[in-house]
């Protein structure tokens, strides 16, 4: 299954907005994935001094993920495929 | 699956905001609205349609709530509109407040107190309470006990680095719980529950757990707590 990043700069952010929207993502991927889309949110990095989060998805397309995020009311900048890379790969 | 486990069951998060889903789609909505997503955890944590608040029976067929969801369609596929993303950050704010940890149907239910809410209102009214009495009863809602006891290995619940944070705050602690203290005491577990909430007994819980616990020291307190010795100095009544 492909992976994706979501990239959002979001400042100001509280803690508490951050978690909401986090259940707001989650929720919405357990409603997209009841009706078929199989979208799994993954993890998210959050770079506080750059007010930026990196979220990361296993889905389908790149669109099931856009999808996502505009279901779950969470902006974004970009959404770009990504390929993982761990210690144990290299 | 009691009412009480449902309402503090994380996984009840999803099933409410999946029925809020449907119940947005079945109007043919394109968001999904306070009232959608407070009757989803309703529907989420009630059983046959009836959601318990301790003594208190919700009957949410009386309230014209559709336990059996309707069919969904497809086609329309609503979103989280801004009143509930701010419902959401609410729910976030409540959970750390109450302990930290994981999101429940309860904190979501405590966010959307929100008088004006149509479901709200015919809720208030079958339970015959307003909008601070609702809150009374969902504030009486206990944490569920693990499925089973023990101390030390906190049986069930915690992950491993919570389980390794007890171990360093509680080494060697003889940790007890409020069921144990309750039969040790010959009193009921509400009464023990109320000696917690009233802060006459120490009790701990591990941060983002619901597990409660009470140290046998403190226990021992609570039964005969420090008295003062004629020289002014604090001492302990004698113990074993």
């Amino acid at each position: 299954m492909p992976q994706y990043v979501a990239i959002r700069t979001l400042p100001g952010i509280t803690p508490d907005a951050l978690v909401g929207a986090g259940a707001r993502i989650k929720t919405c991927a357990a409603g997209m994935s009841s009706e078929g889309a199989q979208v799994r949110w993954m993890r998210s990095f959050f770079l506080p001094s750059a007010s930026q989060t990196h979220c990361y998805f296993e889905a389908p397309s790149l669109q099931a993920v856009e999808e996502l995020n505009q279901r779950a009311g969470v902006p974004f900048e970009q959404i770009l495929e990504v390929a993982e890379m761990t210690p144990e790969s290299v | 699956m009691s009412s009480s486990e449902r309402l503090y069951d994380p996984n009840r998060v999803l099933t409410g905001a999946m029925h809020a889903m449907e119940l947005a789609r079945s109007r043919g909505a394109q968001e999904i609205s306070p009232s959608d997503l407070l009757t989803g955890q309703l529907l989420a944590v009630a059983r046959f349609g009836i959601v318990e608040f301790g003594d208190r029976a919700l009957d949410l067929a009386l309230l014209d709530l559709p336990y059996d969801m309707p069919a969904p369609e497809l086609t329309v596929r609503p979103q989280y509109g801004a009143a509930v993303q701010e419902v959401f950050t609410r729910a976030a704010r409540i959970c750390r407040g109450d302990g930290g940890g994981q999101l429940r149907p309860l904190h979501l239910l405590v966010a959307l107190s929100e008088p004006t809410l149509p479901p709200l209102q015919r809720v208030l009214v079958a339970l015959e309470v307003d909008g601070a009495g609702w809150r009374r009863l969902l504030a009486g809602i206990e944490p569920p006990e693990p499925a089973s006891g023990g101390s030390a290995a906190f049986c069930g619940a915690p992950s491993a680095t919570a389980a390794t944070a007890l171990n360093a705050a509680y080494a060697g602690e003889d940790l007890l719980s409020p069921e144990q203290v309750a039969a040790e005491l010959g009193v009921h577990i509400q009464t023990v529950r109320g000696y917690i909430r009233r802060g006459k007994l120490a009790a701990c819980r591990l941060a983002g757990e619901r597990v409660i616990r009470i140290r046998r020291s403190d226990l021992q307190t609570f039964v005969a707590p420090p008295v003062q010795a004629p020289d002014g100095a604090a001492s302990s009544a004698s113990t074993p």
